[in-house]
């Protein structure tokens, strides 16, 4: 076989290893849910397309909406670049499978390069770009100027892909990682703190460059995907023991400070030292972890800046961030030890305590974690610092106790060290309803609280924070019930948790 | 008078029946082997035993109490059955503590006791900085062995110790098991495909096929050579 029909035949087996994947293998009802809940997202990008003209039009009344657009790219560029610095990975567990048969480097490199470009990043901000380039860029513009917006999204989203793989595939990974780390900075020193308005006119001027057919701007962003594209396949060659995982990752030996601590408290500690490093050493758990310094400083920016300034329609969202990490962790309850729990089973395991200690954990965890949200929000939207606060009590208690509760029943065998993101493994319809009530159970209390003779925004803080004490005042009563459910269902449970 | 007793147990999947044993005693303080071929529903005793998987009817005690609903036996028994019993993301120290401390055992005291496998362990597993997920099979199997051991059990489950293995480490983990047995009199239940490795160590062998038991031997007084041949008539 020629090394190009190798290539093809690698394409391929990628493409069945999609199609095949067990994430296609659940039933019609929750392929159908979650096909659902994508086109509800899609739909919510593409209205936010459509609104965008009359938004940008707000914050800049002197500019036309496509020029208002083209001042803020490249901050929404640099964002994007921040976003797939955290999240996207390259894909090198595609080719374990290959490492032992007369595949060369070359063509391993090309296609883990190839395959990096099937990536939702790269195409999830065109259900926004779409409607808004068509709702704008016609007539006085170019007729051709809306695929060459097009055509410079594609390439800018290039961009951004080809740094990024490059800066996960270069051997001296944190030299590379240093140059998307300058770019994002570099953006945000310019561009926010020293001369904004140069920033944005170089913005704009870039983006009318696209749009009047300039050829260097395409040439531009061409070259620098051509580059980067060639010097990751370098890399990649250079480095094979490194990424065909043949190098084993040493550890360090002594325990870490927060571990020792832990090590000291009776009862629990054992049980949060285990949490701890179970977040701590597995790819999906700590991926969601590591999201949360941007949420930290990223929602109250947001706040700071929202365009709408009516903070009571982002209540039901704000139910996602409130409880910090464990609003994540917690819906896939039991599911993270699912392959060792026939040890936790078969041990003297006081399982009134685990259940009791994983609750202490990410009520502690989501305090810590809220607790800078609330400061920066003191200065920059005091007026949000209470109802964000009854929030935290409201997931941390109910929330949390509903999310416990039915995790039990969803329970599915997972592998943490799987990569975070869009791995749908332990992913059920129980989950997507668990998460759908948990948000609109604070669109009912908002109704509940119109009729109390408060102030809207402190009726709901009230009447959060009043439900979440409740909850975690009462938690020995819910747990012990979660602990009776879990009993009823251990058979079961341990029986899907072997897979 | 037995201290494991199973009573008429079945365990079925569905319309098939995976194990079916009427009557079962084993005696305190015997090193009993368990075999038989792939399917023979071994692991599926096993996992009863350690209430992992529930009986469609009947039941198992050990020390006079049914081990399911109750946890009391827990509190003597070590067992490990397969990669279930691992906490892969935890080093072999981290996870030799996290299971002594819940048997109650010091720090201190389970540095001593882990001394006793120094040489099992070859030095490729303590101290060697890696998660038990980057271990080898056979490493792996070690460290769930002796994590088993290293409790001092009064009852011990084993499911195919020998897998994975090397032949050094074969001979001395059947050695340490021979050793715990004689010294502490220890009560163990070791499964097997392989014949070989229990007939030196075992008082009593139990012959399982398609979920019966249908040989129940204690040698020397009963020939293995009958075994020896059921399993040449299978292999045909």
């Amino acid at each position: 076989m020629t090394s190009f029909q190798i290539f093809r035949t690698l394409m391929h087996q990628g493409w069945l290893s999609f199609r095949r994947a067990h994430y296609f293998e659940r039933s019609m009802g929750i392929k159908a849910l979650m096909a659902f809940v994508a086109i509800v997202f899609l739909w919510y990008a593409y209205l936010l397309g459509l609104m965008l003209p009359s938004l940008l039009q707000q914050i800049f009344p002197d500019k036309e909406a496509h020029e208002a657009f083209f001042a803020i790219w490249l901050y929404i560029y640099a964002a994007d670049l921040t976003m797939r610095l955290f999240m996207q990975k390259l894909p090198k567990q595609l080719i374990q499978s290959y490492l032992s048969l007369p595949v060369s480097r070359n063509t391993l490199a090309g296609y883990i390069l190839a395959r990096s470009w099937f990536n939702i990043y790269n195409i999830c901000l065109f259900a926004l770009l779409i409607p808004f380039y068509k709702s704008v860029l016609h007539h006085p513009l170019p007729d051709q100027a809306f695929w060459l917006a097009i055509l410079a999204s594609i390439l800018l989203a290039g961009v951004n892909h080809a740094i990024i793989i490059w800066a996960k595939a270069w051997p001296f990974r944190i030299a590379a990682i240093m140059l998307p780390v300058l770019l994002i900075a570099g953006t945000g020193l310019f561009g926010i703190a020293i001369n904004p308005p140069l920033f944005m006119a170089f913005s704009e001027q870039a983006g009318k460059a696209f749009i009047s057919g300039n050829g260097w701007a395409f040439i531009l962003p061409a070259l620098i995907i051509g580059i980067f594209q060639y010097l990751s396949h370098r890399g990649l060659c250079t480095s094979f023991y490194d990424w065909a995982g043949t190098t084993t990752v040493r550890v360090r030996s002594r325990a870490s400070f927060l571990e020792r601590i832990f090590a000291r408290v009776p009862v629990y500690g054992l049980f949060w030292e285990l949490e701890w490093r179970l977040i701590k050493r597995n790819k999906r758990s700590v991926g969601g972890l590591r999201q949360w310094p941007l949420v930290i400083i990223g929602l109250p920016l947001f706040f700071y800046f929202d365009p709408f300034d009516n903070a009571s329609m982002y209540m039901y969202l704000l139910v996602m961030v409130a409880g910090g990490y464990g609003y994540f962790h917690l819906q896939y309850t039991f599911s993270w030890e699912s392959r060792f729990f026939d040890l936790i089973a078969s041990r003297q395991t006081d399982l009134h305590a685990f259940i009791r200690a994983k609750y202490y954990f990410y009520l502690a965890m989501g305090l810590l974690q809220i607790l800078p949200v609330l400061l920066l929000l003191v200065f920059l939207r005091p007026d949000l610092v209470w109802p964000l606060a009854g929030m935290f009590l409201y997931v941390t208690g109910p929330v949390f106790a509903f999310m416990m509760h039915t995790g039990i029943g969803s329970s599915t065998r997972i592998d943490p060290n799987k990569r975070a993101s869009f791995n749908f493994e332990g992913t059920s319809g129980t989950l997507f309803l668990v998460v759908f009530v948990s948000m609109f159970s604070v669109v009912v209390l908002m109704g509940l609280a119109y009729f109390l003779p408060l102030a809207k925004e402190t009726g709901l803080a009230l009447l959060t924070a009043g439900l979440g004490l409740m909850f975690i005042l009462l938690h020995k009563v819910w747990i012990k019930a979660i602990e009776q459910k879990f009993l009823r269902r251990k058979y079961h449970n341990l029986n899907k948790y072997r897979g | 008078m037995g201290f494991i007793h199973i009573d008429n147990i079945r365990k079925e999947y569905g319309k098939q029946f995976a194990l079916t044993i009427d009557n079962l005693h084993i005696p305190e303080g015997t090193l009993t082997g368990i075999v038989g071929n792939n399917g023979a529903g071994k692991t599926t005793l096993l996992r009863l035993m350690l209430d992992l998987i529930e009986a469609t009817r009947g039941s198992i005690t050990i020390d006079t109490q049914a081990v399911a609903g109750s946890g009391h036996w827990k509190e003597f028994t070590g067992s490990y059955l397969d990669e279930g019993f691992l906490i892969d993301f935890l080093t072999p120290e981290e996870y030799f503590y996290f299971t002594g401390k819940l048997y109650g055992l010091q720090p201190e005291a389970i540095d001593e006791r882990l001394m006793r496998f120094t040489r099992f362990m070859g030095g490729e597993i303590l101290g060697q900085k890696k998660y038990i997920r980057n271990l080898s099979a056979g490493n792996k199997q070690k460290v769930g062995i002796v994590a088993a051991m290293m409790v001092q059990p009064r009852l011990l489950i084993l499911d195919e110790p020998f897998n994975y293995l090397d032949p050094s480490s074969q001979i001395l983990i059947k050695r340490l098991l021979q050793e715990e047995h004689e010294v502490r009199k220890t009560t163990m239940l070791i499964s097997s495909h392989n014949l070989n490795h229990l007939t030196g160590i075992c008082q009593r062998i139990i012959l399982l096929e398609k979920g019966k038991v249908i040989k129940d031997l204690s040698p020397p007084h009963d020939d293995l050579g009958e075994v020896e041949r059921y399993f040449s008539l299978q292999a045909g």
